[in-house]
Formats: structure tokens, sequence, C-alpha cells
């Protein structure tokens, strides 16, 4: 919408990974209440740029700029960004033994997650069975979606204050 | 009187009243085997000099719990032995070589018997001898073995009889209030048939005390039917040397469960506690957290003989090692029965560039072509990925390495009384956040 200021701000952004140039030039703007889907084929970069906004290691940038709300993302570390607001849902998140969903939950809320939050979280995404899993081991490919949907809102809570509906969308990046 | 081990002034009595001959030929055998090993030293772990050490000494006996001092207390939670024995069916205190205390709740008159390893021998000669008593160890297995069986300060004795399922845990501590000394205790647990019971035992030094040597024996006899889960925490100091040698004869449909856990520095340990699944459909679960700190020498295993058919077995250690540590983590199945499945779980973490770790899985096969034993072996660094998947949710880099290794280490221990298991999850915590 003209005038509104970008959430989420890509300019120029040429990303490196090793020796191999795979961003040569990106400028992307997501302005409040929008959702933008990527489309490409195979080894275009998609992920290579959510990555890069996530601010993962091995994924150098070489020049151009990523703001969020307004900051620079890139002095801050992947937590730092995340505590911001960006959050992602993996495609294949890695396994993490003896750590449990309720626990990766209850850290990415940073406190904010009532139990009638989490309570409302479970019910919407059909997560009470799995809060005491240790987290992505043995999930199918559908409740590692919902698990990771799951953690976002958690995310989201953090963000938003414990009084909040957890049905309200996040502005989150998919892979 | 002077032992037969350097400064040892207590020799390991062999005249028993109301023992019969047979019993006392026994004892006479088992001191003959122990001399013939004094200075035969152990397979696995750095040699100890055991001559430097003396006896502990004798303590008074305590009326009640509560009058221990507070810090002996305190310091005996933290390895789970509590002085509100409310959620206790029956205690055991040893201090250096007395048993200061014991007692059975008064719900289980009866099902318990606790006493000092002494004690039982003087009323139950014959019965020990022929059962109980060096039957499952060998007095000459190396000469820790042999000292505690010349030089023995104590132990205790637990039997539950049979059919009793005991549902509150029987606890014991084993304490050491002074330096240069060595405590070498002789414990019997005894589940009959048809019995259950859960025993915790923790081991501590006190305060301010330095160098010196546990050695124990530990016979557990599992009887048909029966379960026993038997819980060790050891908090020893950075100069103490521990050798313990722990054997689990297990009988048909029996199960033996044993939780070790060692998270404080100590000089060295070399222990390889054997489970004996000699019933059919014996089984035996080991659980083993470690963490390797400071200059730690830690050898650790265990070994699992499945012998009657149907015996099943898991082992599962977890180990972090840190700081200048060393760790061996061993695991040993021997199958000599075709219907038998056993597998081991070991995994490690290194955490220092000074620290090495070890492990060894060993699986044999004796005649046993049925056999299905199986482990699987890792030592790998916490996995950058799963550290940055927490960071992707707004967790910090140092607590997204310490939640890590906390669950790497938090394994679910079965029949923890919660305070025990409380106490387990502030040190594998205080563990985490020291190793950043």
């Amino acid at each position: 919408m003209a005038g509104t200021p970008p959430v989420l701000s890509v300019e120029g952004l040429r990303v490196r990974i090793g020796e191999r140039e795979v961003l040569k030039g990106i400028d992307l703007s997501i302005a409040d209440g929008e959702t933008h889907v990527l489309l490409g084929p195979n080894g275009s970069g998609k992920t290579t740029l959510l990555n890069a906004i996530l601010g993962m290691p091995g994924y150098e940038v070489t020049s151009g700029r990523i703001a969020f709300r307004g900051v620079d993302l890139a002095p801050l570390s992947i937590d730092e960004r995340a505590r911001m607001g960006i959050g992602i849902a993996f495609q294949r998140p890695p396994t993490v033994r003896g750590v449990r969903l309720r626990q990766v939950m209850a850290m990415a809320a940073s406190a904010a997650l009532t139990e009638e939050r989490l309570s409302d979280i479970c019910d919407e995404l059909e997560l009470a069975e799995m809060l005491d899993r240790d987290v992505n081991i043995g999930f199918s490919g559908g409740e590692a979606k919902r698990s990771e949907l799951g953690q976002l809102l958690a995310q989201r809570a953090a963000r938003d204050g414990p009084a909040s509906s957890s049905r309200t969308r996040a502005t989150s990046c998919g892979t | 009187m002077r032992g037969v081990c350097g400064k040892q002034t207590v020799d390991t009595p062999i005249e028993i009243p109301n023992a019969s001959p047979a019993t006392l030929e026994r004892l006479a055998e088992i001191r003959r085997l122990a001399e013939a090993a004094i200075g035969k030293p152990a397979l696995l772990g750095p040699d100890v000099d055991i001559t430097r050490f003396t006896t502990v000494s004798e303590r008074q006996r305590l009326g009640s719990l509560a009058s221990l001092e507070k810090q002996v207390r305190e310091t005996a939670l933290m390895s789970g032995f509590t002085a509100d024995e409310s959620e206790r069916s029956a205690s055991y205190f040893q201090m250096d070589r007395t048993a200061i205390y014991e007692r059975v709740a008064e719900d289980f008159g009866g099902a318990i018997e606790i006493m000092g390893a002494e004690e039982a021998l003087v009323r139950y000669p014959d019965e020990m001898a022929e059962r109980f008593w060096w039957r499952a160890v060998a007095p000459d297995k190396d000469k820790y073995a042999a000292l505690v069986a010349l030089h023995q300060t104590e132990g205790y004795f637990i039997r539950v009889k049979a059919g009793q399922r005991v549902e509150k845990p029987i606890q014991a501590c084993l304490f050491i209030s002074e330096s240069d000394v060595s405590q070498n205790l002789h414990n019997v647990i005894v589940v009959e048939d048809g019995a259950e019971a859960n025993v915790i035992t923790g081991c501590n030094i006190g305060a301010g005390v330095r160098e010196g040597l546990h050695a124990g024996i530990s016979e557990f006899y599992v009887g048909k039917n029966a379960k026993l889960t038997f819980t060790m925490v050891h908090n020893w100091d950075k100069e103490f040397s521990v050798r313990p040698r722990t054997t689990a004869v297990v009988d048909d449909d029996g199960v033996f469960i044993s939780n070790y856990v060692l998270l404080k520095p100590v000089r060295s340990i070399q222990a390889f506690p054997v489970a004996r699944l000699q019933g059919e459909r014996s089984r035996a679960l080991f659980t083993t957290i470690v963490c390797g700190l400071e200059d730690s020498v830690i050898d650790l295993g265990t070994e699992t003989q499945l012998i009657g058919a149907g015996s099943r077995s898991e082992a599962v250690a977890r180990t972090v090692s840190r700081d200048r540590s060393t760790v061996y983590s061993r695991g040993r199945l021997v199958a000599r029965t075709n219907d038998c499945k056993a597998h081991l779980d070991c995994r490690g973490i290194v955490q220092s560039e000074d620290s090495t770790q070890w492990a060894i899985p060993d699986l044999a096969s004796e005649g046993a072509p049925g056999a299905e034993l199986s482990h699987e072996a890792a030592i790998s660094p916490i996995a950058a990925e799963e550290v940055y998947y927490l960071m992707s949710r707004g967790v910090p880099k140092d607590e997204a390495i310490s939640t890590i290794t906390r669950g790497f280490l938090d394994l679910e221990i079965p029949g923890l009384p919660a305070a025990l298991k409380k106490r387990i999850d502030d040190a594998i915590a205080e563990t985490s956040r020291e190793s950043m």
C-alpha cells in the first residue's frame, strides 16, 4: 500500500555461499499485512534469501541491505533477529534430542506463553500429544509442519504479550 | 593388629559364632584367595597405591537422622538421602566404618531387613556364605576386591522379603568424613521371589576431606519375578579414588534396573558393573549419566551376560567431558543363549580441546548364533544446526547450547523419586551452564 513503510525491506542484496554467488541483487519490500509468495525453479535462491534474512551462518551478504521495521539486520545475530519478530518454519527442521517441543515453545515465547495461550495453540494445531516429545524426533511430515507453526505462534506471543490471541497470523517466512 | 595391606588396622573376621564348619572353611577360602590377590592390579583404570591409606574410623551410633550435623545432612541430600523419612521405607547411614543408623519404617516391618553387612554375617552365617557372600563377585578379582575381603569396613545388607512390593524407596548413604583413609565396603541386596524394591544409594565425602579411597563390593540377587531398581549418585572430590565392583544376578522373569549419576570431579573412578541374566526372560536396564570435569579420569562401563533364554537388556549412557578430563565409556554385551536381545546406546559430547573421551562398545556371541546384539556409539559435538534452530526461536546462543547439553544428559530414569530427580536436574543444569 502506497506510503506505508515496509516491515521487511531487501535492497540490492547479493549473497554468496562459499565461492558461489547465489543472489545477484535482490529487491523485495513487504508491508504490514501483506503476503508474498516466492516462486522459482530449484536452485534459484529462494532458501538462500530466507536464510540470509534469518542471518544463518554460511550465507555471506556481499552487498546490499536487509532491514526489518527500519532496522538494519547486518550486525544482528539469529536470535536477535528472531526476537525482533522474524520467524521461520523449516521445511526439514533438525531433531533436537532431549529437548521437548513444550520447552522450545516456552523459550520462543520468552515467558509470555500462558497455559491458556498454549492451550489455544495446541487446540488450533492439534499439538497436545506432541508437547512432551523430543522436538522433531519421530515426527511425521504433518506433525513437523504443525510443530513449526506452533513454535512460530509461541514466538509471536513474545512480541504480542500473553493477552493477545494466538489466532492472529504471524509475519513469517516458510520454506 | 596390622593388616595384610599397608596401614589397614581392621581384619575381616573369619570367626563367626554359630557358623557351620563349611561356612568357616568358606570364609577361610575367601581370605586365602584375597591374600593371593592383594597385589593384583585391575585390568582397567589407573593403579592406586592402596597401602597409603589407613582404615576409616569407628563412629558413634545415632538415635535419629535429625542428630546428624547440618552439613552432613545437606551433603547427603545432594545424593538423594533425606533425613525426612516420611517417604522412605527404610534407611541406612554409614559414617566412615560404622553403621550409625538403620531403620525400617513401621509400615514395612516384616517386609524389609536392613542392617550392617557384618551383622548379617553374624545373624545368617550359613545362608550368607552359601548364597550371598562373595558369590557374585570374586574376592580375587583384583586388589580392590581383595582389600575389601581382607579389611572390610562394613557395608549394608538389605533384604526385601518374598512377595513384598515396597513402593517407597529404601535409602542408603555411605559417607566418608576423614582424609587419607580407605572405606572398604561390602554391600548385599537380596530381593526375594516376587518382591519389588527401589534402592537409592548415595556416596559422599565431608567438607574438607582430601585424598582417599572408596573400594566397594556390591552383590545384588534378584529373585524370580522380582524387581530391583538401584540408583546410585556419586559425589566425590577431585582427590578421591573410587573402585566399585558390582554384580547383579537375576533369576527367571526378574528385572534389574540400574541408574548411575556422576556430575562431580573425581581423581579417578573405574567401575564395570555386571548384570548376569541367568534366569529365563530376565531383564536388565542400565542408565548412566556422566560429566567429566577438571582432571577426572573416569572409566565406566556396564556388562550384561545374557544366559537365560528370553533374556533382554538395554544400556544407555550419556557422557559430557570437558576441562582436562579423560572418560572411557564402555559397554559390553555377552550372549550365551540364542534367544536373547540386547542393545547399547552410548553417546558422548566433548566440550574441551584438553579432554579425551573413548566410547567402546563390545559385543560377543559365545556359541549363540541366534542372539541379537546391537550398539550405537557416537562422539560428536553439539550439532550447529540444532543450536541455530533454537536461536531462530529467539534463544541466545549460550542458552541454546546449555539447553541442548541438558537435554543430552537428561535421561528418563525410571522409579526415581521426584526430589532426587530435581537434584539431578539442578546439577545437570549447573553443569550445562558451567560448560559455556
